[in-house]
């Protein structure tokens, strides 16, 4: 099991309101699984995903991830196992505008602490693998967001993680260029990536082999999806 | 690395107002720290170029008679060789004798070659051994040999080049007014600026006349007369601790005979040689340095580079929401804290490290294109090539710079949790706003306390400048008579002078205000007729010196021609005399010199003047007739005397007026170039160091809070973006352009009324203890504390209208547009 949780829980807490974004919530992912987590707005998919992907810590429950819980763990071990284990897409790509294309797609190796040589063959590999090699000295303001999208997930793949965790690829993007990262994602994980997916589209959703719904932070159904 | 410093290149791209901000604080305040570190290093070290400067002390020494303590630089020319003779630590030893009264404000010893005169002002007799114990750079010549011939003279490179040009000058001769031949047998290297005992010539002392006397008990005697600079090359090891207790035998062995004569004692104590120039606090010294205004440049120095750091820190944590989107991918990409916090410190150090290569181009622009090392009284120089130590120098400070500035602003960014940085790109700008108003109180603190520190001294040279002296020192030509024959003729000199309609007046005298007295211990009669010691100031003077100068009697009468008994020690004292002999009648008191040789009595009592600079209070002092009479006189001394006529112009046609001085002098005196300075400016020269001081602390103040607004400029650029939306709406809800740009610059111009404060009372403190050196002082007007205040809101108001100002007379759609 890549993901594992029991009764995970978040509360945002202020002056006079509690909110909880994610509600006891138990929760696997297996290795080469593409799972959808679908809901409304606000019902907690995104802190979820979130959660799992380590950039934000529980209010309770637990969370194993590769086996390990990773629960109580504080930053610095989080960034760790990110960094070596889970490569993100984002809404709004999340590219940096200062680098060029191969550069931000360089930049997990560098933290991972890749030599250079070899660094400079995986990122060619993998800017070769997303069709967006002959970009690669451009800077993402001069891209298409299909471009920049497919850069985000260049930048994912290039650390060879365990798992992608994407919070809706397609969000930014006018219905063919998220077609395309669909079918780019479904490719991925028919080669053997594992991939958990945020989305609100019914549509995207379909791409995946198995879809979880959440509502007021509990999952209300987790079925599987023919595609 | 590459990585980081291809986004520092492309973020300074992208954000050139930043990055010139940045850069142009950060190289100004290098360039200061620089050169006023430059300044600092020449201070520091004083006479450090000679080899065994550690083991080489001056001997100086203090009389106490009558209750006065006078302490002098110079000691007895028979000091030297008597303390050798009685210490086994001392291994060597070089007396300076002044050649001539040729010397400071005097206009120099004249030289001659052929047809060319020049005058030089550092000449000295030394002991043929000078080069032995101060290392030179020979140029030409035996430095073990130079001095042994009685008419042997060295001679610095500048001489060397001025009579003989590029040729080897070794066996020519140049000759004193004496006409007496010197051989030259030597020329060194011109001493380094940084040399307290600065010397063009030096004569040999081996001569008959400068012999020592004989006997032990004539060699005793003139332990009493001081008139030479003393120096001993000391064993390795000796303690300069030890050497009061061998002072105090020396003297009981020595000079307690004529001690008790005078009632009065002795005592000597040793400098270091490298400590002189800073730690010297006796009279009749060569120019020394002042320890407080080396603080005061340091201080400065500091201040202005905490500034510059400081705007860095602003800039880079203000700036900050804008790189919150970037360290939330780099955080999530997996970037560790101390990652981040190294890029953000590295992109700081080679800030820093591009600021201090910039800053010492402006060094080298400002050395080479402004008269800013006259300004020091220095001549430094960023010479790399020679002293590449400096090159670690300069990197280190950029490095520590670059941490400074860098460690805050690193820690702040990659504090953030990657989520929140992603989320929250407008509030993590915002989170640091109390510690930059901090920090722009603490530049703003500095900037004023600079500002007014300026502005006190200046009212305090303002002050020395306009104070009434109690004589006329406006239209006061000075001109030196040079000879005994030339003072001769002083009668005819003066004769001729007062045919010219613009010339009111002419007097002499053995010097003017000024320029050193004479120190003698003298006996007055007290109130109860009795004689005591009194040590005073003393000044021999020509007719008419009263009414030239334009002094007050307030008791008594002025000398008179006719009056024959107006001779020997007939004098006028001055009200301090009065006041410290106690006297009720002051006019007939006797007064005696020279063991009863010279008698008078007191003819009249002058009101108080400042003979001396105001750093001192007026002491006694006593003004006598002076004979100019040289009869009986070797005459190998009469070349060598030496008196100022003062010559009192209208003020008009001066340019004529000084033509036909120049005539009537070379009538009597055609062998010396004509030279003249008015009083006036001898005066002010006096306060050359703090004038000195007031205008290079008055430019720096300038740069401080030049660098200060730069980063308030930044700032507000910042404040304004980050509110762009929020003035959007304003305008919509009717705010005009006025309330706007005082909005966004209340705060500031509160937290530089809040800085003015603190600012008020650190120069309060920092100027009383300059003032501290001047016996008349202007007082410190809290005016002044209001007027720096009012300078920096106005300059800070500007800073920010002018930023401001875009923002709220644009569209408020295109403010509503953004973000």
């Amino acid at each position: 099991m890549i993901i594992e949780t029991e009764n995970l829980k978040k509360i945002y807490r202020t002056d006079v309101v509690e909110t909880t974004a994610v509600d006891e919530v138990n929760f696997s992912l297996s290795p080469g699984q593409f799972v959808s987590v679908m809901g409304p707005s606000g019902c907690g998919k995104s802190t979820l995903l979130h959660i799992l992907g380590l950039i934000d810590s529980p209010s309770g429950g637990r969370y194993r991830f590769m086996g390990e819980d990773v629960s109580g763990y504080p930053e610095s071990k989080r960034a760790k196992i990110r960094k070596a284990h889970i490569g993100f897409v984002f809404q709004s790509f999340n590219l940096i505008d200062e680098l060029t294309v191969f550069e931000n797609v360089e930049l997990p190796l560098i933290y991972g602490g890749v030599a250079a040589h070899e660094r400079k063959g995986r990122v060619e590999t993998v800017l070769e693998k997303m069709d967006i090699g002959h970009r690669r000295g451009h800077f993402p303001a001069q891209l298409s967001g299909g471009q920049q999208q497919r850069v985000a997930v260049a930048r994912a793949l290039v650390n060879r993680p365990n798992v992608i965790l994407a919070d809706e690829p397609t969000g930014n993007l006018d219905s063919e260029h998220g077609d395309e990262v669909m079918k780019m994602l479904l490719k991925l994980n028919e080669e053997g990536t594992t991939i958990l997916m945020v989305t609100h589209s019914a549509t995207n959703a379909a791409f995946s082999s198995r879809i979880v719904s959440l509502l007021d932070g509990k999952i209300v159904s987790d079925k599987s999806a023919g595609h | 690395m590459r990585n980081y410093l291809l986004v520092l290149l492309r973020t300074l791209q992208r954000e050139k107002l930043y990055a010139a901000i940045n850069i142009a604080g950060l190289s100004l305040g290098v360039a200061c720290c620089l050169l006023l570190g430059l300044f600092l290093w020449s201070e520091l070290t004083y006479d450090r170029h000679f080899n065994n400067y550690q083991n080489i002390y001056r001997v100086v020494n203090e009389f106490s008679v009558a209750g006065s303590h006078d302490r002098f630089a110079v000691t007895s020319r028979a000091l030297a060789p008597m303390v050798a003779a009685e210490n086994p630590e001392v291994k060597a030893w070089v007396r300076f004798q002044n050649n001539g009264a040729g010397s400071g404000d005097s206009g120099g010893l004249a030289i001659h070659h052929g047809n060319d005169v020049y005058f030089w002002n550092n000449t000295y007799f030394a002991s043929d051994n000078v080069f032995d114990v101060f290392s030179h750079k020979i140029l030409y010549g035996n430095p073990k040999t130079a001095l042994k011939d009685p008419g042997a003279i060295a001679i610095s490179e500048t001489v060397a080049k001025r009579y003989f040009g590029n040729a080897n000058p070794i066996g020519e001769t140049l000759t004193t007014d004496s006409g007496l031949p010197n051989k030259i047998t030597l020329v060194f290297a011109d001493l380094p600026p940084n040399t307290h005992l600065k010397y063009d010539m030096l004569f040999s002392d081996n001569g008959a006349f400068m012999k020592d006397p004989d006997s032990q008990t004539a060699r005793r005697n003139q332990l009493w007369n001081v008139g030479n600079f003393t120096y001993l090359a000391m064993a390795p090891g000796f303690n300069p601790k030890d050497w009061p207790r061998f002072s105090d035998e020396f003297y009981k062995r020595n000079m307690t005979d004529i001690g008790k004569q005078l009632s009065g004692s002795w005592k000597s104590w040793v400098q270091p040689l490298a400590s002189i120039h800073l730690n010297s606090d006796v009279g009749y010294d060569l120019p020394t340095g002042n320890p407080i205004y080396l603080y005061g440049c340091a201080a400065v120095a500091l201040f202005i580079l905490v500034v510059a750091c400081i705007n860095y820190m602003n800039l880079a944590t203000a700036r900050a929401m804008r790189r919150a989107h970037s360290v939330g991918i780099r955080k999530i990409l997996g970037a560790s804290r101390l990652t981040l916090g190294l890029q953000f410190l590295g992109e700081a150090v080679v800030f820093s490290l591009l600021a201090v290569l910039i800053g010492v181009m402006i060094v080298e622009v400002v050395l080479r294109f402004t008269s800013i090392n006259s300004l020091m009284g220095q001549q430094v120089s960023l010479d790399l090539g020679q002293h590449p130590a400096l090159i670690g120098v300069l990197v280190g400070l950029g490095v520590l710079m670059g941490l400074l500035s860098g460690i805050y602003p690193a820690f702040y960014l990659s504090s953030w949790a990657p989520l929140s940085a992603l989320a929250s790109k407008n509030a993590a700008g915002k989170g640091n706003l109390r510690l930059r108003e901090a920090l722009v109180l603490v530049q703003f603190t500095i900037s004023v306390a600079v500002i007014a520190s300026t502005i006190l001294m200046a009212a305090q040279m303002h002050y020395i400048a306009s104070k009434s002296l109690g004589f006329q020192k406006e239209n006061q030509v000075i001109v030196t008579l040079r000879g005994a024959s030339t003072i001769e003729k002083v009668n005819t000199i003066r004769t001729e002078l007062a045919k010219n309609a613009h010339i009111l007046g002419s007097t002499e005298a053995r010097a003017v205000m000024g320029q050193a007295t004479g120190m003698n211990v003298i006996d007055m009669e007290n109130n109860s007729g009795v004689m005591t010691h009194i040590t005073t100031a003393n000044l021999p003077i020509g007719d008419d010196f009263v009414s030239v100068m334009g002094l007050k009697i307030v008791q008594g009468r002025d000398f008179s021609k006719r009056l024959l008994t107006d001779v020997g020690l007939n004098c006028l004292v001055n009200e301090a005399t009065v006041r410290k002999m106690g006297w009720t009648e002051p006019l007939g008191k006797r007064v005696q010199a020279g063991g009863g040789a010279l008698t008078g009595r007191v003819v009249g009592v002058l009101a108080d003047f400042n003979y001396k600079s105001l750093h001192s209070k007026v002491e006694p002092l006593l003004l006598f007739p002076q004979p100019d009479d040289f009869t009986g006189m070797a005459d190998i001394m009469r070349p060598f005397q030496e008196r100022e006529l003062v010559v009192k112009i209208s003020g008009t046609d001066v340019d004529q007026t000084l033509g036909y001085i120049e005539d009537v002098m070379a009538k009597v005196d055609p062998k010396h170039p004509f030279e003249f300075a008015f009083l006036d400016d001898q005066l002010n020269h006096l306060y050359k160091s703090e004038h000195q001081l007031t205008r290079l602390i008055g430019i720096f103040a300038t740069v401080c809070i030049f660098i200060a607004c730069l980063g308030l400029f930044g700032l507000a650029s910042f404040t304004t973006e980050q509110r762009t939306r929020e003035i959007g709406t304003r305008k919509v809800l009717g705010a005009s352009a006025w309330q706007i740009i005082t909005l966004l610059s209340r705060r500031m111009l509160l937290l530089v009324v809040v800085a003015s404060v603190f600012a008020a009372v650190i120069s309060y403190f920092a100027i009383d203890e300059w003032l501290t050196g001047f016996a008349y002082r202007a007082g410190i007007n809290p005016l002044i504390f209001l007027l720096a205040a009012a300078v920096a809101v106005v300059v800070a108001f500007v800073t920010v209208a002018l930023q401001s100002y875009k923002t709220a007379s644009a569209d408020p759609v295109d403010a509503l547009r953004q973000v």
